[in-house]
């Protein structure tokens, strides 16, 4: 197959990436019209979004199912185009608040959105690598955008505070994941990994030395870790807090769940190509880090003050969720997570956005700053509680849907573990709605400081942007079927 | 049926597009059209009545579709004879709260709670009565646990924003204990789908698995949950029937689940207690008999004699708070505790009078705690007050209201000729032949019932005016729209019982006939 025509699936990338550059070109002629600089920057970076669009919608994996492009380095499924279109609505979306933002220093835009285009080419890339070297390079390019973008606000202290500890952890854990690749080369020989998936068969299977299974599970942790750490899961969730508090918000929202997403694509299509469910005891070390992950998360998030750190928190349980749907290594599993990628974008999304807003009509961040947003802000009062309590999964909106699919698919594996797996589940979502609902009582049930109807107006795009992200939360809550059929048919390119 | 609900759905549209009139008049046309809802549900209601035959065990007025068909989850709307006692009293009781939510046909002061954003309470008011409606016409399991949850989020607003002084408290405290319930029962329901055999869905199209509650009833029938694979070493169904009864025992509630209760109806405004008290407490009884006994009749055998235990300590430890409260609200809520003891009594005698007694006891208890309430409601607002020491002689210049509350206290008290007897004695006479012991203790509850209306009669309304309150003024004709109606039906049913009886029995003796049959587990 010639790289040319690899290139015509490759499309949506290859735009993405002329984007970061016409951003960056584009701003370097528009140095002198500072009026038009901004609206240059949002403009170019939409375009190359709805073009990439347009591309992905094109671009069709064949009949095969699956393309490898590239000698084999990344492929085109239909796994990875249900992640892509995620990346897509969520850069589109943070490009539209970060214009309207007053986090996002005047000066800069252009490295902003290029920043911003070019992280989402990582995810791209991410969502369809299938070789350990790509998958390095992906996860490399991503982290190194988004520590830049957390660092961009660059005369707060917060910010660079947060930017060093996610480098820190970061190298930290490519360090890890590294290693691990390293002694799965070893094992197999192989960096493609679907070759590792066969050569670990065949060393697991055929009655070699018992030292086997000990290395192939030593080197499967590790690399677990790399991913465990961008989707923010415990042991390696603690530069999470730290990062989504200091990072300007609109980037904040894109870390919480484009990242994450990338995360969980790389996870789920790793660990059901490589491992056989049979060789290492997977539902035992997923459900745990998904016990865990869930548990601490909710439990800290009770105490916070600052919202952002809340969400944070909230954000490192939702991947504990998400993670115990993963950890039954099932068809209906794998389905229910991509399913809760989706809505929890939208809800997610929807909660940093009122973040944003607040914070950029009344300069606060902490939960005192929300009393009595019903009576001052009715619409991003009514909007945060929708998102919140799709977040806590109450019917009917769509996070309990979501939960839904993650619970029915743990039970349906019948077995102790994951009786127990599913109680700690629904236990955790009893205690998240505390803290939501904090959130929810301080913006209802609590009369407004004196002199908070003086504060800015909130801007027009976020009030429009709310109302498309909060109106398919309500209708994900009852009419779920075309996205659930969507996800479920993404994933059937997955062979376990 | 679903009639309704889209109504309810549109009305709630209107109001929402009306937000942009001036206060004035937008609070008076959200109150209108939330009165004017409530009359319609309730005439579609008694029409339903009409048309009811009594004389069938199946379900009558059926919307039946496929609604979700990646889960097999449909949209199955029907009532029988159990759910249609349980519609019409959640129709007549959600207008009696409307009536008692609107300032006018008497004074009310500039800052009581029904002068606060209007229109948000009617629409939060209005997607309660929908979600209890829904509710007890659900039959789909998947919709019912969306109709129970659709209950929880408008009673936390309304408990929290027009709610009394610690009505912060109250409301998270009721969200999180019905929450915590209803998550059990959700993993519940999936274990349940996940064990049901295959079935038929709307449409014709056959499936592995159901949600169809009448389909799991049959099942469970059968015997498939008693022979279902055990559960970390405890049978299925076992497991099961705790599960969905601890998440209904929490909204009934049952003793060691009850302390939301007290809080929640001392701090809710008015009306709200009344539905409290009236219909969301007679959900969970609904859903014992609907899951618990439909469901899984071996498990409930299994299970009868504890239900019947927890049963008479409500009865008992209810009434015996009773008598320590000072405040006439968290008395009458304490003694709620204490009558739904009567219907989990009934429920586990399993016999004809017990269960028939235990619905009845529903529907009267439905009746006479919105009155109580109201009375409640009545003193406060003319008072602030309602501690019960601070009263005194108030039947020298409030003669009607006293007459009232001495009405609904004795109804309460189960005096005969007015409905609370009824549904008492059929209890005791169902759970005697059952359960001796918990009878005659429970038998004896109702003498400190009697004890503590009495002295609180006594403390009230008896004795020497207390200066502060002689210029109290007695009941307006707001209150009357409300008291009147249901004093006469709580002794229009205390004399003749049978339109209940009618409605109601052949569905009851169908699942009396399911209970009883069934073998216990491990026989």
């Amino acid at each position: 197959m010639s790289s040319l025509h690899d290139l015509k699936l490759f499309l949506p990338e290859a735009i993405l990436i002329c984007g970061v550059l016409l951003v960056l070109c584009a701003d370097l002629f528009a140095m002198n019209v500072p009026a038009l600089r901004r609206k240059l920057a949002l403009g170019i970076t939409l375009a190359a979004f709805a073009l990439a669009a347009l591309a992905l919608w094109s671009v069709h994996p064949g009949a095969a199912g699956a393309v490898s492009l590239f000698s084999g380095m990344v492929v085109v499924d239909s796994f990875s185009i249900y992640f892509k279109w995620l990346f897509l609505a969520a850069g589109a979306v943070v490009a539209i608040l970060s214009y309207s933002s007053l986090e996002v220093e005047r000066p800069q835009e252009g490295e902003f959105f290029a920043l911003l285009l070019a992280l989402t080419v990582g995810m791209f890339l991410l969502a369809s690598a299938t070789h350990c070297l790509m998958i390095v390079l992906s996860i490399e390019f991503l982290s190194i955008c988004s520590y830049v973008l957390t660092a961009f606000k660059r005369n707060e202290p917060n910010s660079t505070e947060a930017a060093l500890k996610y480098v820190v952890y970061g190298a930290l854990a490519s360090g890890i994941m590294l290693f691990g690749f390293s002694y799965l080369y070893g094992l197999t020989g192989q960096l493609d990994i679907r070759e590792i998936g066969k050569a670990m068969a065949g060393l697991l299977a055929s009655g070699g030395p018992a030292s086997n299974k000990l290395i192939c599970s030593i080197a499967l942790v590790m690399v677990f870790a790399g991913f465990a750490y961008k989707i923010a899961a415990v042991p390696f969730h603690m530069w999470c807090p730290d990062v989504y508090q200091g990072a300007p918000t609109p980037v904040t929202a894109l870390l919480s769940v484009g990242p994450k997403a990338a995360g969980f694509a790389v996870l789920i299509r790793f660990f059901t190509t490589v491992v056989g469910t049979a060789a290492v005891p997977w539902p035992a070390l997923f459900g745990l880090a998904a016990a865990a992950t869930m548990t601490l998360g909710n439990l800290a998030a009770i105490r916070q003050q600052n919202v952002k750190r809340l969400l944070a928190y909230s954000s490192i349980a939702h991947a504990g969720y998400m993670l115990m749907g993963l950890s039954v290594f099932t068809p209906q599993g794998v389905d229910a997570v991509m399913l809760y990628l989706g809505v929890y974008l939208l809800m997610n999304l929807g909660a940093f956005l009122v973040v944003m807003a607040v914070r950029d009509s009344t300069g606060r961040e902490d939960i005192n700053g929300y009393r009595g947003l019903s009576q001052t802000r009715p619409l991003l009062a009514v909007t945060m509680a929708i998102f919140l309590f799709s977040l806590a999964g109450v019917p009917p909106l769509g996070g309990f849907v979501a939960k839904f699919y993650i619970f029915a698919a743990v039970l349906q594996k019948a077995g102790p573990w994951y009786d127990v797996l599913a109680l700690v589940g629904v236990i955790n979502a009893a205690i998240s709605l505390y803290y939501y609902a904090r959130i929810v009582r301080v913006m209802f049930l609590t009369d407004a400081e004196a002199g908070a109807a003086a504060h800015r107006p909130v801007a027009l795009p976020y009030c429009a942007v709310m109302l498309i992200l909060a109106v398919p939360v309500l209708i994900l809550g009852v009419y779920w079927g075309p996205l659930q059929t969507f996800a479920a048919n993404s994933a059937l390119v997955l062979n376990y | 049926m679903p009639l309704i609900g889209a109504a309810l759905i549109l009305v709630l549209a209107c109001v929402k597009q009306a937000v942009n009139g001036s206060k004035e008049f937008l609070d008076n046309a959200s109150r209108a059209v939330g009165l004017a809802t409530c009359a319609i549900v309730l005439l579609l209601g008694c029409f339903l009545w009409k048309n009811f035959d009594g004389a069938s065990t199946k379900l009558q007025f059926v919307h039946h579709f496929v609604w979700m068909r990646q889960f097999n989850i449909e949209f199955f709307l029907g009532v029988d004879g159990i759910s249609i006692t349980m519609v019409l009293l959640t129709a007549l009781i959600s207008l009696v709260a409307m009536v008692a939510s609107l300032p006018w046909w008497g004074k009310v002061d500039s800052h009581h709670f029904s002068q606060r954003k209007v229109p948000g309470y009617m629409v939060m008011f209005l997607l309660l009565e929908t979600g209890m409606l829904g509710t007890f016409c659900a039959m789909d399991f998947f919709m019912f646990y969306i109709f129970w949850e659709l209950m929880l989020l408008p009673m936390y607003f309304l408990i929290g924003i027009w709610g009394g002084p610690r009505k912060e408290y109250a409301a998270i405290k009721f969200f999180l204990y019905t929450l915590a319930g209803s998550v059990l029962m959700l993993l519940c329901m999936i274990g349940l789908y996940y064990t049901s055999g295959p079935s038929v869905l709307a449409d014709g199209t056959a499936t592995p698995h159901t949600f169809n509650i009448m389909a799991l009833s049959s099942m469970g029938q059968a015997g498939l949950f008693a022979k279902a694979a055990p559960i970390l070493g405890i049978a299925f169904s076992k497991i099961i029937f705790v599960g969905l009864f601890i998440g209904f025992a929490i909204k009934v509630p049952m003793f060691p689940f009850h302390t939301w209760l007290p809080d929640a109806h001392v701090e809710a405004p008015t009306p709200i207690s009344v539905i409290l008290a009236g219909i969301l407490l007679k959900t969970g009884a609904y859903g014992m008999i609907r899951f618990n006994f439909q469901i899984l009749p071996e498990a409930a055998l299994w299970a009868a004699t504890a239900i019947g235990a927890f049963g008479t300590i409500n009865i008992v430890y209810g009434a015996f708070v009773c008598l320590a409260q000072r405040d006439l609200k968290k008395m009458i809520a304490y003694s709620s505790i204490s009558h739904m003891g009567f219907v989990l009594l009934g429920l586990a005698a399993m016999t004809p009078q017990g269960i028939t007694g235990a619905v009845f006891q529903m529907v009267s208890h439905g009746l006479i705690s919105p009155m109580l309430f109201l009375i409640a409601g009545v003193i406060y607002d003319r008072a602030h007050t309602r501690e019960i020491a601070g009263f005194g002689g108030l039947a020298q210049n409030m003669p009607e209201y006293s007459g009232i509350t001495g009405l609904a206290f004795m109804a309460s008290l189960g005096l005969p000729g007015l409905a609370g007897f009824i549904g008492e004695f059929l209890v005791f006479v169902g759970a005697f032949v059952q359960f001796r012991i918990m009878t005659i203790l429970s038998a004896t509850a109702v003498i400190i019932t009697a004890a503590y209306y009495l002295w609180t009669m006594q403390r009230m309304f008896l004795g020497q005016l207390n200066e502060k309150w002689k210029s109290l003024l007695d009941i307006n004709w707001r209150e009357r729209f409300t008291l009147y109606p249901l004093a006469a039906m709580v002794i229009f049913f205390g004399f003749y019982p049978v339109p209940i009886f009618d409605l109601m029995n052949k569905s009851l003796h169908s699942l009396m006939a399911i209970v009883r049959v069934t073998p216990p587990m491990g026989s």
